[in-house]
């Protein structure tokens, strides 16, 4: 186990940095918001890190925080200029925003080390530290997807307009988003940044984006649970799949091409959809005898989506 | 948020002007879908509206909601403009509303979205604890009852009939606690008995103190269950007055009502 | 300074040719495909493999990479875009996943592209066309640039005249305005929908080979890089309209080619997405866009 552990250490951390990342892209996209600017938090988070880090020698804490701060309120600005975008051109805003920080990085001098980026930012962040931060991420997002807080994140998404007729702030609820996808996205760049000790632009560039949105679109992007099995795949993958050695980014495209076109859900989706079916086969039998067969067949699937957390969750009595 | 738990139907004085609108248009570039509407809602009244297809009601009623901005006129609660007044605003103030489609979000069972209905009302405690336990709040119950979809609680919008999608529409709506109900052809796509189940609950409902606007299609309905009539032809208010009277008049006829409506007001 | 003004439009001409297909496949059929980038790439890496073995002439190579092109980009339309806009319940569903479904699709020529030539630069040594540079005096322009040059504002113009005049190309146009009364009209949207993604493939085809003529050699990710550059194009002048891509195409070439001169060049790639960001906060219509494609 341990032998195990030390081997993988940087494939856990991996793990977990990348699910906060697909995080800060999956939350907006649980609002219905198309934004990619978790990419821009990431470089934010990741940069102020180092230069904090490297100048003041400040504590992990203290260099992420800030840039997590920093990104939330990058984060509120943007939301605010781009109110009147939406769907496409969201994204593609967005996505702009984002590449055009890893420009200024190239530009930013000494202070960002141009082109090289910055190296030596010793901290004394650890794989503890960063698992916990992210369960306690998780666990908030987990919270927001129950009960009313879920129910009127899911109505801003589907239906804007009947959101308001319910008296939900639908512009609120999106600046909100761009908040939290902001500091989501820093606290994955920092945390990166201080275990890998370096930052360079080539670090925050659109493959990022494409990473991101790979692990939620095949995972499920209507819940926490769909990024976390996403970003599981998608960091272990590689090392799964030595096997087909320099095939491995074919293999990545194809099944990435093929959860879009054919699992819009993704995985999650599928397991709540078999959950549905199940559950609406236990109904449909007739109360008595038959039903008692149909219960252990129906208990099982419940107790994995519970386990997940995912939205169905809540729906039983 | 929470500010307006005490709007619980409190039966004011029957009668009293709840809310008005004042030359109400809504134009789209050169279409007049509303053009210079005056209405006055009273409480504990039914105020109907009457008129052909793309008559312009659905978008008096979203105008009136603030869900579509106004091109020219105002809007009055209790005496008050809200013409400036955020559109999401309007729930905390009592005013709920059904849609001409079935809008129920596809991935909620019945009971949360009837639920969603009256989150705006949740305290913030309650909101915390619903993480914990499960708790189905005392006007969702009622809501659940009056409108007798209990039966469906568990299922998912994609698996009722478009009759009783309705109703949970009509639910989700009540389970705000209105003081003001607005439905946008609650009945359409349902069958008589139906029908009449949903005309006798907006009674019921009308007779419990709530103020309600009707846009509907089924005539007899509305000459049944409203206290006013107002009618409208391309966007214009055509006729207004008690149902029976405005169903005769001949303007009314010739722009929406075969004859055979003669009789159903007579009767 | 004539000569920078000769490089800024064949730049210019370069984008124009690549987005012009992704403007028209986003203004009619609504598919802004993101693997239209590593189309351009692969046609011009198919015609390397095959100028690799066979010294072939640049016509030939321009027909290799056009029609590669246009078969990818059908491929692309039928094994997904078209099974996402079947399947997907409503159109932002749909926007997302063909924005997903393009971006994996993208990767797949790219790994196929870079496994072959180890990253390594392609570039067509091996066939029998030579880059020859006429000097005018005032500016020199090389044989390349203008067969880029006339290639590229020829078919823009070509294709604007076809969805003016022709009727294909008013059906398709009405597409891009209303699907539901062009359906009702008896508008075959498939075989418009495929036609489309056909001429935008050929077209980005035609773009890589000139892009391979025009810089020597080009690498397995250049397409990435130019996609954006496109967006940005098609953002400028505004989605759907063809004199808005060669607007757009221009000028995005022209500041680029000025900061490049002006300035040490690593601004450069900010060129592109400061325009978008910009101009979607300004202008989402573009500067010469139609008001009923905004699909805002």
């Amino acid at each position: 186990m341990n032998q195990w552990y030390l081997s993988h250490e940087i494939l856990i951390q991996g793990t977990f940095i990348s699910l906060l990342l697909a995080l800060s892209i999956q939350v907006p996209l649980r609002a219905g918001v198309f934004s990619f600017a978790g990419i821009g938090s990431y470089a934010i988070g990741a940069y102020t890190a180092a230069i904090l880090t490297i100048r003041e020698q400040v504590a992990p804490v203290v260099a992420i925080g800030a840039g997590v701060l920093i990104a939330a309120a990058a984060g509120y600005l943007l939301a605010l200029l781009v109110a009147r975008l939406s769907g496409l051109y969201l994204g593609m805003a967005t996505i702009a925003f984002s590449l055009f920080l890893g420009v200024l990085a190239t530009n930013g001098g000494d202070l960002t080390g141009g082109a090289t980026g910055l190296f030596g930012a010793l901290s004394t962040l650890t794989t503890a530290h960063v698992i916990t931060i992210t369960v306690l991420v998780l666990v908030a997002l987990a919270a927001s997807e129950r009960g009313s807080f879920g129910r009127r994140v899911d109505a801003v998404r589907e239906d804007p307009q009947l959101a308001v007729s319910m008296g939900i702030d639908v512009n609120r609820v999106r600046r909100r988003v761009f908040v939290i996808s902001g500091a989501l996205g820093a606290c994955a760049g920092g945390m990166n940044t201080l275990l890998r000790t370096t930052v360079s632009p080539e670090t925050v560039g659109f493959h990022l984006v494409v990473t991101a949105l790979t692990m939620i679109i095949v995972g499920g992007a209507l819940s926490w649970a769909g990024a976390a099995i996403g970003a599981v795949i998608f960091t272990w993958l590689p090392s799964v799949l030595q096997f087909v050695g320099e095939w491995q980014l074919l293999v990545y495209g194809i099944v990435v091409a093929i959860a879009a076109v054919y699992v819009p859900n993704g995985l999650l989706g599928l397991l709540q959809e078999g959950w549905r079916r199940l559950r609406r086969r236990g109904r449909r039998l007739p109360a008595g005898g038959a039903s008692v067969a149909a219960a252990p067949v129906a208990e099982d699937p419940e107790e994995k989506l519970a386990a997940l957390g995912g939205p169905t969750a809540e729906a039983r009595s | 948020m929470t500010t307006s738990q005490d709007t619980a139907p409190t039966s004011p004085a029957t009668g009293t002007t709840v809310l008005q609108t004042i030359d109400v248009a809504v134009h789209y570039g050169g279409i007049k879908a509303v053009d210079g509407i005056d209405l006055v809602l009273e409480s504990g009244r039914i105020l109907g509206i009457l008129g052909p297809n793309g008559s312009g009601k659905s978008t008096l009623l979203g105008a009136v909601t603030r869900l579509v901005p106004l091109t020219r006129g105002r809007v009055l609660l209790d005496g008050e403009d809200y013409g400036r007044t955020p559109p999401a605003r309007l729930a905390h103030r009592g005013i709920a509303r059904t849609f001409q489609t079935v809008r129920l979000l596809p991935d909620l069972t019945v009971r949360e979205n009837i639920q969603l209905g009256s989150d705006l009302k949740l305290p913030r405690a309650a909101r915390w604890r619903e993480l914990v336990r499960r708790a189905v709040p005392e006007p969702v119950t009622e809501a659940i009852e009056r409108t007798g979809v209990g039966d469906v609680l568990d299922l998912f919008p994609g698996e009722l009939s478009y009759g009783t999608a309705r109703r949970v529409e009509i639910a989700r709506a009540l389970a705000s606690r209105p003081r003001v109900l607005m439905l946008d052809e609650p009945t359409a796509g349902m069958n008589q008995p139906e029908r009449l189940e949903v005309a006798g609950l907006l009674r019921r409902l009308r007779d419990e103190g709530l103020t309600q606007l009707l846009v509907e299609h089924d005539v007899q309905m509305m000459v049944d269950t409203c206290d006013r009539l107002l009618a409208m032809n391309q966007g214009r208010h055509v006729a207004e007055g008690a149902p029976a009277d405005v169903v005769r008049d001949p303007t009314v006829q010739e722009a929406y009502l075969g004859k055979r409506w003669n009789r159903a007001a007579d009767r | 300074m004539a000569q920078d003004v000769l490089n800024a439009l064949t730049l210019g001409s370069l984008y124009l040719l690549f987005a012009l297909g992704m403007s028209l496949a986003w203004g009619t059929i609504g598919i802004l495909n993101f693997a239209h980038g590593s189309i351009l790439m692969f046609s011009a890496f198919s015609a390397y493999l095959v100028v690799r073995e066979v010294a072939l002439s640049m016509p030939v190579l321009l027909l290799i990479g056009a029609a590669v092109g246009a078969v990818l980009s059908l491929l692309v339309q039928v094994l997904a875009f078209e099974p996402i806009q079947r399947r997907a319940k409503d159109h932002r569903q749909a926007e997302l996943q063909i924005l997903v479904g393009g971006i994996g699709i993208a990767i797949i020529p790219l790994a196929i592209a870079q496994h072959i030539t180890s990253s390594v630069p392609f570039g067509y040594s091996g066939g029998t066309f030579r880059v020859d540079t006429y000097d005018l005096g005032f500016v020199r322009i090389s044989n390349v640039q203008i067969v880029t040059l006339v290639a590229a504002f020829g078919l823009a113009a070509a294709i604007g005249w076809w969805l003016k005049a022709a009727r294909p190309g008013l059906a398709l146009r009405g597409i891009g305005v209303d699907p539901e009364v062009s359906s009702l009209m008896g508008v075959d949207r498939r075989r418009l929908a495929l036609l489309t993604m056909a001429v935008a493939g050929a077209l980005a085809g035609l773009a890589g080979v000139l892009l391979t003529y025009y810089l020597g050699s080009i690498a397995p990710e250049t397409g990435d890089a130019f996609l954006l550059k496109a967006f940005a194009a098609i953002i400028l002048g505004g989605v759907g309209s063809i004199a808005g891509v060669v607007l757009g195409a221009v000028i995005l070439a022209g500041i680029e080619t000025f900061v490049l001169v002006t300035t040490s060049g690593t601004w450069a790639p900010a060129i592109a997405f400061g325009v978008i960001f910009l101009m979607l906060l300004v202008r989402p219509n573009g500067l010469l866009g139609r008001q009923e494609v905004r699909r805002t």
